[in-house]
């Protein structure tokens, strides 16, 4: 930088370096140890599905009849089931199908409801109440009904099955963002935008978008598990992953039949599905205390 | 005769940022029959210190640290929450700032209004709606005998208020303490309001305590006025003493910066600075940072000598100029 | 000298909709109803009246945020009306506004920087960051806000310095009018006077014409040369400051002015004051006659008759009643 930049002032030396809404947010929620945990098991959980091939020496398809199912032990560390296989591997594997079900449903989730709430709610009057109109008959509508018809009519597809889950998660996301664009489109902060000449565009990604982030942060968070849950509840009646293949919702499905005999097959998939719910939903609680602004507003 | 001794009161919340020192040094008496103005900004804690009386502030995060107030020799503080709902209902009533959302819009008036006599006396209904128009009619609201049966909606703000009113005289009560009673209504309809006021206490013997950021509703009401600043009592005297004989710097340097409506002024000589933020409150006068007579002693020095005007006026400050 | 803002019989009308698909009109709320007036460059015309009264709809649709039904807004001899989105995009630097709530009116996720600069990338396209910077500094400077400032959020200021923050953005692209809407309403006491004074201070510097919008007519007699009374969407009295004191024509006025309490406890023990009768009638049906019919204390028959018309009692003194 030139000195006569420095003279005006320019250099930036002195500036006090401001906390944005956001920082504040990430030290609230760094505070909050439950949502801390449960984000790094998370992780942990994600990184471990991912690489679950270079992490277990078993296969997940292999069968054993020889060996049959055995309770938990130093070399199966959730026992097998009654063909054999390794259980561990087996969660493993089943994480893989759960998450990446539950993160892309609630993407396909967040996409549509950003889009259908945003547009809603900015433009009002009459599109509004047409597209609420509409809203509420898919409300209306036994989703899982139509989600299990075309699992039945297209055939148990796994990417039919992402793609169903996420269009009936999205109705509640547009509502959210439909109320939140409502009440910033009056907010003086649009209206002074406007007073400058600011294009409508521009007033939607600069002064809307931002502000109604927190929310939609929040519900993708409590999105995750109900997708995850759902996807269970298909493989549970037999539609969703296809044997020898692994989710949670099959295993528990399996361990279900065999509960009686082989309870181990029931209790580790299960306590993985539930701790996994549990961590999302203490992060979706950490994020909504973090992110209300009247915390930092007194 | 006093009808409410504080003494000392602190109210703090514990909150994620610190400790806020919302109310740190409020004492004041209430004589019967007469009105105090309590003065103050926002963040002043003036509504906190009249809230934590009636036990009206959220706990947690608030905690009343110390203190205690002698309604007729008996503790408020020390009070249990029904001995207080007792107190609260009956002999110290409240009326709050915003007469639209402090009534319930599916309820007639009647039955708002007269729900505290039902918890309270054992009155019939008939003579609990007698009541209700008695009081209806006492705070000026015409054809009371029928309107008492009406919605909120059916009723102005002006109107709403004198029925917010009402509702606090309904029990005879000791005390009527009024936090910005008139902060929401329109010049017009405040004036309309605060002749009731002035009416009603030459009608009932009743104490009253107003609470305002207007120093101008307090020259109108008040017999006695208190200046809050950062959570302190600053000054408290007559209205008289306080608007003609301020002693503290910031009731002087308040009184200066207003724009008047009956005095010409060429240029408002304005306060600096802005009220602290009470998490980070420094040791010494809560004032000092804004003070224009400020010396060392003032950031320094903790316990802050009351300097005497009169045995009536007090301000906490070291450099008053004397009486 | 010719006006800087001259308003002609201006209308800003609001229809009550009801129903959705099919709608229709069940009322139509006229919030200003055929105003009328002009501001000198350099100076302060205030503008009074009562909740409801349309003058802050009045101020919004003299920058279009509101769209007139009918009238003349003429500024600095443009015709704002008639001009396209796209032209009033370019004019719009001459006049900005001022908003009453520092709280909401900014963005809180922006910082300083983006607020203040804000309109300059809006006017000027992309531009070298450093020639902004300077631009926001000096604009910083204007308002006594510390340099240093620059990266920090409006969570992290009180009231006042907001207030000084949108006071810097409107200034940005040298405004020849500023529309201020309360600007000193929501802040504390000891707050407004420095407020209005930074104002008085920045029309000197840069002789910005304001339209001083408030319900306080303490805040409007020391800050303006004029004042203009509204009731129910029309300006019932104009006149010049001294005069509006000295000698209220309109009885809504004198009503307003003995309704305001002095901080002066002898003076108020002594004062007579008008007290008007009720509150506001419906903005949507207002009376026929005259419309401060309802709660005049001078009210005779005529008023309930004809409407009165605007005009001048003497020395550019405006009054619009039948007995003044």
């Amino acid at each position: 930088m030139t000195d006569a930049a420095y003279k005006l002032g320019l250099a930036g030396k002195g500036e006090e370096k401001g906390t944005s809404l956001w920082m504040d947010s990430y030290y609230r929620l760094k505070k909050n140890k439950m949502a801390v945990v449960s984000f790094f098991y998370l992780l942990l959980q994600a990184a471990a599905a991912v690489f679950a091939p270079l992490l277990v020496q078993f296969s997940y398809e292999e069968t054993d009849l020889v060996l049959g199912a055995v309770p938990p032990n130093a070399a199966h560390w959730f026992g097998t089931d009654d063909l054999g296989r390794d259980l561990f591997t087996r969660t493993l594997y089943g994480a893989r199908v759960s998450l990446a079900i539950g993160v892309l449903a609630a993407f396909v989730s967040v996409v549509i409801g950003i889009a259908y709430g945003a547009i809603s709610g900015f433009i009002g009057g009459r599109t509004d109440y047409v597209m609420q109109r509409l809203l509420e008959i898919l409300y209306a509508m036994p989703f899982m009904l139509f989600v299990i018809i075309l699992m039945v009519m297209v055939g148990r597809n796994i990417y039919v099955m992402f793609i169903a889950l996420g269009a009936i998660q999205w109705l509640s996301m547009a509502r959210i963002v439909r109320g939140q664009v409502i009440a910033l489109k009056r907010m003086e902060y649009v209206d002074a935008a406007r007073a400058i000449g600011v294009s409508n565009l521009k007033i939607i990604f600069r002064h809307m978008v931002p502000n109604v982030m927190g929310p939609v942060i929040v519900y993708t968070t409590l999105t995750v598990p109900a997708v995850v849950l759902e996807e269970a509840f298909l493989s549970f009646l037999g539609l969703g992953v296809q044997e020898p293949m692994s989710s949670w919702g099959t295993l528990i499905n399996d361990g279900v039949a065999a509960m009686e005999v082989y309870p181990w097959m029931l209790i580790f998939p299960c306590s993985t599905l539930m701790l996994t719910l549990l961590a999302l939903n203490f992060i979706g609680d950490g994020l909504r205390d973090a992110l209300d602004p009247k915390v930092s507003r007194h | 005769m006093a009808v409410l001794d504080v003494k000392n009161l602190k109210t703090y919340f514990y909150t994620r940022e610190g400790v806020v020192k919302a109310v740190d040094d409020f004492s004041f008496t209430l004589e019967m029959g007469m009105t105090l103005g309590i003065v103050g900004e926002s963040g002043s804690g003036k509504s906190v210190s009249v809230c934590s009386l009636l036990g009206l502030i959220p706990k947690p995060p608030g905690r009343i640290v110390a203190g205690q107030a002698l309604y007729r020799g008996n503790d408020l503080l020390q009070m249990s929450e029904s001995q207080l709902r007792r107190v609260r209902g009956k002999k110290i009533a409240m009326i709050f700032q915003d007469p639209m959302t402090s009534l319930n819009p599916y309820l007639r008036i009647a039955t708002q209004l007269t729900e505290v006599l039902a918890m309270h006396t054992d009155m019939t209904a008939s003579q609990r709606l007698a009541r209700g128009i008695e009081c209806m009619n006492l705070v000026g609201i015409p054809n009371a005998a029928s309107r008492i049966h009406d919605y909120p909606h059916q009723f102005s703000g002006g109107m709403r208020q004198r029925v917010m009113i009402a509702m606090a005289l309904i029990t005879d009560p000791d005390i009527l303490i009024a936090d910005e009673p008139t902060t929401a209504l329109d010049v017009t309809i405040q004036a309309q309001i605060l002749d009731l006021l002035v009416d009603l206490q030459r009608k009932i013997r009743m104490s009253v305590i107003i609470i305002t950021h207007d120093l101008g509703v307090i020259a109108r009401l008040s017999d006695r006025v208190l200046i809050m600043y950062a959570g302190n009592k600053v000054e408290e005297g007559a209205a008289d003493d306080i608007f003609y004989r301020p002693q503290h710097p910031y009731t002087q340097g308040l009184l200066r910066s207003l724009p008047r409506l009956d005095v010409e002024h060429e240029e408002l000589p304005s306060i600096a600075g802005s009220p602290p933020d009470l998490v980070l409150l420094k040791q010494g006068c809560v004032f000092a940072p804004r003070c224009p007579q400020r010396q060392a002693v003032c950031v320094e020095d903790r316990p802050i000598p009351i300097k005497r005007a009169s045995s009536q006026h007090t301000a906490k400050c070291h450099w008053s100029a004397d009486a | 000298m010719s006006a800087l803002l001259r308003v002609e019989d201006l209308r800003v009308h609001f229809p009550i909709l009801k129903g959705a698909i099919f709608q229709r009109r069940v009322a139509v709320l006229k919030a200003v109803d055929g105003v009328s007036f002009a501001l000198q460059a350099g100076e302060t015309l205030g503008l009074v009246g009562e909740s409801g009264c349309g003058k802050s709809t009045l101020g919004r649709g003299i920058i279009r945020l509101y769209q007139p039904v009918s009238g003349q807004i003429t500024i600095d001899g443009e015709d704002v009306v008639a001009m396209s989105a796209d032209e009033l995009k370019h004019k719009r630097a001459g006049f900005q506004m001022i908003f009453q709530d520092p709280y909401a009116s900014l963005n809180p996720r922006m910082t300083v920087f983006d607020i203040i600069a804000e309109p300059l990338y809006t006017a000027w396209g992309r531009r070298d960051r450093n020639v902004v910077k300077r631009n926001v500094l000096e604009l910083m400077d204007s308002v006594s806000l510390a340099r240093k400032f620059i990266r920090r959020y409006p969570h992290e200021f009180s009231g006042g310095q907001r207030q000084r923050i949108a006071i810097a953005r409107a200034l940005a692209l040298k405004p020849k009018l500023i529309i201020c809407d309360e600007p000193v309403s929501a802040l504390d006491v000891s707050i407004q006077s420095q407020i209005l004074n930074l104002l008085i201070e920045l029309q000197r510097e840069f002789n910005l014409s304001y339209l001083f919008i408030s319900h306080d007519l303490s805040a409007v007699k020391h800050i303006s040369q004029n004042i203009a009374v509204m009731y129910l969407g029309k300006i019932v009295e104009l006149a010049s400051c001294e005069e509006l004191f000295r000698a209220p024509q309109h009885p809504y006025t004198q009503a307003l002015l003995s309704a305001v309490p002095y901080p002066d406890p002898r003076q108020e023990r002594q004062r007579r004051r008008i007290l008007l009768r009720d509150d506001l009638p419906d903005p949507t049906c207002p009376p026929r006659g005259c419309r401060f019919n309802t709660r005049c204390h001078k009210v005779v028959d005529k008023c309930y008759r004809d409407e009165p018309l605007f005009k001048d009692v003497g020395g550019k003194h405006f009054s619009a009643c039948h007995l003044s």
